[in-house]
């Protein structure tokens, strides 16, 4: 569906900017957890922890980066189901891993 | 300038199109793309005002950044705050881990109903994922507060 021709367009924007801002969301949790792990002088989860949360971060900035270039180019916007999959998923392996540091820290 | 469109210009881009390819509302049909293929969430109905599609993907974002702040939240509660025992501090830390996963989940099954009223041109479903913070934010408080009275009374 394309966007009535007297809109400016910003609604997208705002979207592309919701998907970069949930991206960085990732990134300063993966941080959280390396700067935690650290204290822990646990620094191979940490680490390991803390790639899985970058690539998160990465994988969801880039997809709001790309569809917002994406809608620009062919206006046309419809909804996403896969994206919208994989950022639950996103967030579902970042529970994971924080359910992990969690458990491993508190022992 | 509006953002708006105005009846005549809307009454003219209806007439445009064969009325097989239009709702009631003038809407037309994601099958005359002419070509532009997508993942959409149901063939049903017709596509939405692309406005409106963009703000039910904003608002699952949003509801995934609560998502994370809840585990970023848990994570916190885990180093942060001293507890008396191991296990008023699992207590504290896993169920805002666990609960932000839960609502992960409820946020992105109300996309899917949201997206399939818009295509429907139905009212919009109940906000579970609200009823679904607030219990389990509540139950986080009675586990903190169990916790702590428990290890009160231990000691």
């Amino acid at each position: 569906m394309r966007l009535p021709a007297d809109d400016p367009g910003v609604a997208s924007e705002r979207t592309a900017l919701a998907w970069m801002r949930t991206g960085l969301v990732y990134a300063t949790l993966g941080g959280l957890t390396l700067t935690v792990a650290a204290h822990h002088d646990r620094w191979v989860i940490g680490i390991a922890i803390a790639a899985i949360f970058a690539a998160c971060g990465y994988l969801v900035g880039r997809q709001g980066s790309a569809a917002y270039a994406r809608r620009r180019r062919d206006e046309w916007y419809v909804s996403n189901r896969r994206a919208a999959v994989a950022v639950t998923v996103a967030t579902l392996i970042a529970a994971c891993a924080t359910f992990g540091a969690v458990v491993a820290f508190a022992a | 300038m509006s953002s708006i469109e105005t009846s005549a210009a809307i009454a003219d881009k209806v007439a445009a199109f064969p009325a097989s390819s239009r709702d009631r509302l003038g809407r037309k049909s994601v099958d005359e793309s002419g070509g532009a293929t997508s993942a959409n969430v149901d063939s049903t109905g017709t596509e939405p005002d692309p406005r409106f599609t963009l703000a039910n993907e904003r608002t699952l974002l949003a509801w995934n950044r609560t998502s994370l702040a809840l585990i970023g939240g848990g994570l916190a509660a885990n180093q942060f705050i001293d507890f008396a025992s191991v296990a008023g501090r699992l207590v504290a830390s896993v169920t805002p881990v666990v609960l932000g996963a839960v609502l992960a989940i409820v946020s992105l099954r109300r996309w899917v109903m949201v997206q399939r009223a818009l295509r429907a041109g139905a009212p919009l479903p109940m906000p579970q994922t609200v009823i679904v913070l607030v219990g389990g934010i509540c139950v986080l408080g009675a586990a903190i507060v169990l916790s702590i009275v428990l290890d009160a009374i231990a000691s």
